[in-house]
């Protein structure tokens, strides 16, 4: 066994051949995401002990969250999954500028993604709901005072496709506090102002994201009455999301490092590694948010 | 695949020439090892982290077995003091010691050399696992500075998330504790993750998988065990940290959570991670019974095979642990399935005895440890019966018989097949061999003072002796049990101190030792001692490694050599 | 019908134990839970002589006397051998699954008879409420009654364990528990006069008094006799010229020096008496901003309750109490006068006090 009769470069001594070196490389990544997987199986684990346990505060919970910023993230994340391909195959085929334009889109998507999560955490943090903290003393007087004294008092069906109307004593809208230039929270909008933004066509079922506030912030429409222990459901969103968004970071900062790579021409056909666990690894981000989205925010 | 004869014996190396290169002296400075990715190095680096943490846990076990020696209490410490000792000694044996010790420090130095690699396949991660674990102690030792926890290692919800005036502990001393086992998981997850792959794409021709000795199949059951537990509990510790620092409450019950659920993911790892613990020293400890008896392992491939079967079944009966607080259906079925890891333990003692028949067995030190750990592992596993029948675990679950079942699986068998690996391994990590006759007399007062610390506690815990008990009434002669107990503390601490001088003094003016002083057939054994950097000069070829015949004795070198053919 | 009456019960595997492994069997599952230990005790010692000496005698008899001697040579696998010694522990083992199950439905059906104790668990006391309304910490119970208890925690996990009856329960705060067990007349107390008594332990660990978590059972002889102690449990003597005794009573009835002590303790977690005492009519601070005058008033709603005003330093970590015939009242008096007691003449008397308590006072 001798290294000389392999001129390549970035072959380790240990290993015998570049195909060794890249089939024990890919191995190695398997399993990296197979605990990974088992990683979030655990949490998963704990959304679905604690759904099967309180199913009211699970369905309570998710009207909270806005399906349409989810939606659009979903979406982001697959274009950049598709980039990310791209990007793998432009690296075998020693396309070095179409590598470089995929790296960047792909970084440009995560940063898209990581910035809607930011508006969708904004929201929340407003109305005092975080980690296990679900302020319940400002949501409940939010709703005191947009309602007047009419406070939602027992479960309701769901009414798909109802307007609100400011007589429908059973739906709730909350706006966010609207924040000033400087940051100084106002008192919460009268309930009027509420009701007004409910009448610009926006629908129940499809918990609008009020675009008209000009604030950031978006209306929400919540049915029925608030289960206890609310805050479970946002400790699992939380959780889930945060878990996930730290992945996507990391994920982020290897794109940057794969572009500094890209940039002095390190893959080619003859080597790409770096670019093809990259782009699993970024398969598998992609893949938990397809299981998180419609476990948060649709069912 | 180009194999030679079996039948001639195992590797024939190239003229056995020892350099005065190894990988010892390959570079010098402090950097050279801090930044090796040699994995002789990481592994020697590892070894001695992990026997400094040894003695850190062994002293805070003194101090609880001192404690103990009355029943009235506060003989050294107060409850609170107590606990945290406690709590230290089993997070630091658990985390620090044992779970990283055979795979970790023994597997590093000699896995690539038994696969006849030239390093493990990831080296860089290799290095930052051990890092890893530097980490992991370091927030071990922080949280002691903000005042030591006294949660137990397992951390039970909710007295760990709660930082009342009740409970001895603050959330930030919880936090860095948690952190640190945290941390401590990821080391161990590489290590399995770099093994795995080594294992399996870096075999040399000829190293088919039955080629392979036992302890890499053995290692190979436990990094499995270590990939697929070890996240688990990674994302539990996570949670209870997030727990501890803003209270999301999914694990307190005064905010809807869920205690239990807790415990059953923490022992969904904890429990694979006893056979993390276990299954790499019955690796050791096949390959002490066969080299030292000089003749063929018995059933190469039921030990094989009973390896991945207890790591697939350590999965399944993590439920044994809360049979006092789960339903009696599941219950039941954890009774079964905890019943069905028995059989495979039974094999593997079945075939080390096997193998000692009609042997030609030299009782030396690392054979003695080899036949020490039968006989521990043998009580520990039987004792293990009455703790998994239903009714009779209702009487005994959380006494004093679990603290000592446990301590028979851990250190009688986990432990003593690492100090016994420790002493087969030594010529070849150390290149010097050790005094012989310390090392047999410290076997022995190691061994009886395992057994006197630890068979009074089966009979305290059968009479009834809760675990964790700061101070005890002194009913049914617990106090007379715990006496005996603590007197065999202390005699186990005159041996660790021996094994210790010893040990260090052979590297002082112990006799540099040939390439195969014990007569082992297995590939480390045609490389010299301490191995060349680059382990083999040339690709090792490779035989059957328990196939002894090749092999006879040189006086001159005072080792075995290959006969010529 | 018990199935555990199908075990052949063999004189050798019987219930010989020369170590004396197992507390006296006193309740009606002991017995069958002890044959099922000594079972799988006498099989794995077997098992355990017969690997140690096979060990043994083969390391001597095959033992290497030189280096040059021949390697060993043996059958390398036995496929027959192998399956044998794999099957015979199976077929072992899954008949002590098997007992194990039969005896643990029995342990785990409560039977329809039995009397209702409530048991709370807290940091580090228990409570046991009698279904006449009686509240101490001791169980009572009386041969040939079914006992079942139902447990709650108010803090962290516990867990009733009683070595001589048998019987061990998590209790998991926010769930109720249930254990049950039918006291008898242990062989080795057949001549002890009754009440019999027993310990009670926690054996889950619970924070830093863990270990002393203890409660004793008495064990009665019939149920005459078990009312009368539940009643002497209950009544209080009042001794007129010294009220705080029977105030010292109550204080140790309710298990309140689990946490606070009778004596001035800078270290300590929880309020000290002494000091409350010493404090007597001056004001003290509130956690959260406010004072108030540390007077009966003020006692009386600590302790009954004890979330609503919390003394600045301390933890809302004090469980609520019930008392019945305004007995917080006792202890607000004893409370009163222990600064007098402990720093006057009164001091002798206050030790003998807590002697007949048994008491510590430290």
């Amino acid at each position: 066994m001798s290294d000389d009769h392999h001129g390549d470069p970035n072959l380790q001594h240990h290993f015998e051949d570049m195909d060794q070196q890249f089939n024990a490389s890919k191995l190695g990544m398997w399993l990296f995401l197979a605990q990974e997987v088992l990683f979030f199986a655990g949490l998963f684990c704990f959304y679905f002990v604690f759904r099967y346990n309180y199913p009211e505060l699970f369905e309570f919970g998710s009207q909270y969250l806005d399906a349409k910023w989810g939606a659009i993230n979903t979406v982001v994340l697959l274009i950049s999954s598709l980039t990310m391909a791209l990007a793998v195959r432009c690296a075998q085929t020693s396309n070095k500028s179409g590598l470089i334009l995929n790296l960047v889109l792909t970084f440009i998507c995560a940063g898209g993604f990581m910035g809607i999560k930011f508006v969708e955490y904004k929201s929340k943090l407003e109305h005092g709901v975080f980690l296990g903290l679900f302020d319940y003393y400002t949501v409940d007087s939010e709703l005191a005072a947009r309602e007047g004294n009419v406070a939602p008092t027992s479960p309701v069906e769901r009414v798909a496709h109802a307007t609100i109307t400011p007589a429908d004593p059973n739906a709730t809208t909350i706006a966010p506090p609207a924040a000033t230039p400087t940051g100084i929270t106002r008192p919460p909008a009268s309930a009027g102002e509420a009701h007004d933004h409910s009448h610009d066509g926006h629908e129940a079922h499809d918990h609008s994201h009020s675009h008209d506030d000009g604030h950031g912030g978006h209306a929400l429409v919540i049915h029925g009455e608030r289960p206890a222990n609310l805050h479970l459901f946002f400790s699992c969103y939380f959780c889930l999301t945060m878990l996930h968004g730290i992945h996507v970071l990391a994920g982020m900062i290897m794109l940057v490092w794969l572009y500094l790579g890209a940039v002095k021409g390190r893959y080619h056909a003859g080597y790409f590694t770096p670019v093809d666990l990259g782009g699993l690894y970024w398969h598998l981000v992609d893949l938990v948010w397809i299981f998180l989205f419609p476990l948060l925010y649709l069912i | 695949m180009n194999t030679p004869d079996t039948a001639t014996g195992g590797a024939v190396s190239s003229p056995e020439i020892t350099e005065e290169r190894n990988y010892i002296n390959h570079s010098q400075g402090m950097l050279s090892w801090l930044l090796t990715l040699d994995h002789k190095r990481i592994g020697v680096m590892y070894l001695a982290a992990i026997l400094l943490a040894f003695f850190g846990g062994g002293l805070a076990a003194l101090v609880v077995r001192t404690e103990l020696f009355y029943g009235d209490g506060d003989l050294l410490l107060s409850g609170d003091w107590y606990n945290k000792f406690f709590t230290l000694h089993g997070a630091i044996m658990v985390f620090l010691v044992i779970i990283p010790g055979i795979p970790a420090a023994l597997g590093n130095v000699v896995l690539p050399i038994l696969l006849g690699a030239k390093d493990v396949a990831f080296p860089r991660v290799n290095l930052m696992s051990f890092y890893f674990w530097m980490l992991g102690a370091a927030c071990l030792i922080l949280s002691l500075l903000l005042g030591g926890i006294d949660t137990g290692w397992t951390f039970y919800a909710p007295y760990s998330i709660y930082d009342a005036a009740a409970d001895s502990h603050t959330a930030g001393a919880v936090i860095s504790a948690l952190t640190g086992a945290f941390m401590l998981g990821f080391s161990s997850i590489f290590t399995g993750l770099n093994f795995i792959v080594t294992i399996h794409k870096l075999r040399p021709p000829g190293m088919t998988w039955f080629r392979m000795p036992l302890f890499l199949w053995s290692i190979y059951a436990t990094a499995v065990c270590q990939i697929l537990a070890t996240p688990v509990l990674a994302i539990t510790l996570l949670l209870l940290i997030v727990e501890n620092a803003v209270g999301i409450g999914i694990f307190n019950p005064n905010m809807g959570g869920d205690p239990v659920l807790m415990q059953h993911f923490f022992w969904f790892y904890s429990h694979p991670a006893v056979y993390i613990m276990i299954l790499p020293a019955m690796g050791v400890v096949s390959e002490l019974i066969a080299v030292h008896s000089h003749r063929h392992i018995f059933g190469y491939k039921f030990i094989a095979f009973s390896s991945i079967a207890i790591a697939i079944f350590g999965f399944l009966v993590w439920g044994h642990h809360m049979f006092t607080s789960m339903s009696p259906m599941m219950n039941v079925i954890f009774s079964a399935l905890t019943y069905s890891v028995s059989i495979p333990s039974a094999v593997k003692v079945f075939n080390w005895l096997a193998t000692m028949y009609k042997g030609s067995i030299n009782i030396n030190t690392p054979m003695l440890y080899g036949m020490g750990f039968i006989f521990l592992f043998t009580i520990a596993g039987l004792t293990g019966l009455p703790l998994a029948t239903l009714a009779v675990d209702i009487h005994l679950h959380d006494t004093y018989f679990v603290v000592a079942h446990f301590h028979y699986t851990m250190m009688g068998s986990a432990l003593i097949a690492f100090i016994g690996g420790i002493h087969h391994w030594w010529p070849k990590i150390s290149g010097r061999m050790y005094n012989e006759n310390m090392g047999r007399v410290a076997f022995f007062i190691l061994f009886f003072g395992f057994n006197l610390t630890f068979i009074p506690q089966f009979i305290a815990g059968s009479r009834g002796m809760p675990r964790r008990y700061h101070d005890y009434p002194d009913i049914f002669d617990f106090q007379i049990l715990h006496q005996a107990s603590t007197i065999g503390a202390y005699t186990m601490l005159v041996s660790f101190l021996m094994i210790a001088y010893y040990l260090v003094m052979s590297l002082v003016n112990g006799r540099k030792a040939p390439w195969n002083p014990w007569g082992g057939n297995s590939l480390e054994w045609h490389c010299q001692s301490p191995p060349l950097h680059e382990n083999f000069r040339e690709t090792p070829t490779v035989g059957d490694c328990y196939d002894y015949s090749g092999l006879v004795w040189n006086a001159e070198i005072q080792g075995y050599v290959s006969k010529k053919a | 019908m018990n199935l555990l009456q199908m075990i052949p019960t063999s004189p050798i595997l019987g219930f010989y134990d020369p170590f004396e492994q197992l507390p006296p069997a006193a309740s009606t599952v002991a017995h069958e839970m002890d044959y099922i230990y000594y079972y799988t005790f006498w099989v794995s010692m077997f098992f355990l002589v017969l690997i140690t000496l096979i060990m043994v005698w083969f390391a001597i008899k095959y033992r290497r006397k030189a280096p040059t001697d021949p390697m060993g040579v043996g059958p390398t696998h036995h496929t027959g051998l192998e399956v044998t010694w794999s099957v015979i522990p199976f077929f072992l083992v899954a008949y002590m699954f098997w007992i194990g199950v039969v005896q643990y439905e029995v342990m785990a059906t409560p039977p329809g008879d039995a009397y209702r104790v409530d048991v709370t668990a807290k940091q580090w006391s228990w409570d046991f409420t009698y279904m006449n309304g009686i509240t101490g910490n001791e169980l009572h119970t009386y041969v040939g009654q079914p006992f079942s208890l139902r447990m709650d925690s108010l803090d962290v996990l516990h867990a009733f364990y009683c070595p001589s009856v048998r019987v061990k329960r998590d209790i998991v705060p926010g769930r109720t528990e249930w254990v049950w067990f039918e006291p008898i007349v242990p062989p080795v107390n057949e001549n002890e006069p009754f009440p019999h008594e027993y310990y009670i332990f926690c054996a889950e660990y619970c924070g830093k008094d863990h270990s002393r978590m203890r409660a004793p059972l008495f064990v009665h002889a019939n149920e005459e006799e078990f009312l009368k102690a539940l009643d002497k449990m209950d009544t209080i003597q009042i001794d007129p010229n010294a009220p705080w005794k029977a105030g010292l009573k109550m204080v140790k009835r309710k298990g309140c020096l689990s946490c606070h002590s009778l004596v001035g303790n800078e270290l300590a977690s929880y309020p000290s008496w002494l000091e409350l005492s010493q404090n007597w009519g001056k004001e003290r601070d509130l956690k959260g901003g406010g004072k108030v005058r540390i007077d009966k008033n003020y006692v009386r709603d600590s302790i009954l309750n004890p979330q609503r005003q919390i003394a600045a330093g301390y933890a809302p970590v004090m469980p609520r109490s019930t008392f019945k015939d305004k007995r917080e009242e006792l202890i607000i008096t004893f409370l009163e006068k222990l600064k007098d007691l402990q720093e006057g003449a009164d001091r002798q008397t206050l030790q003998d006090a807590c002697d007949a308590e048994g008491i510590e006072l430290k």
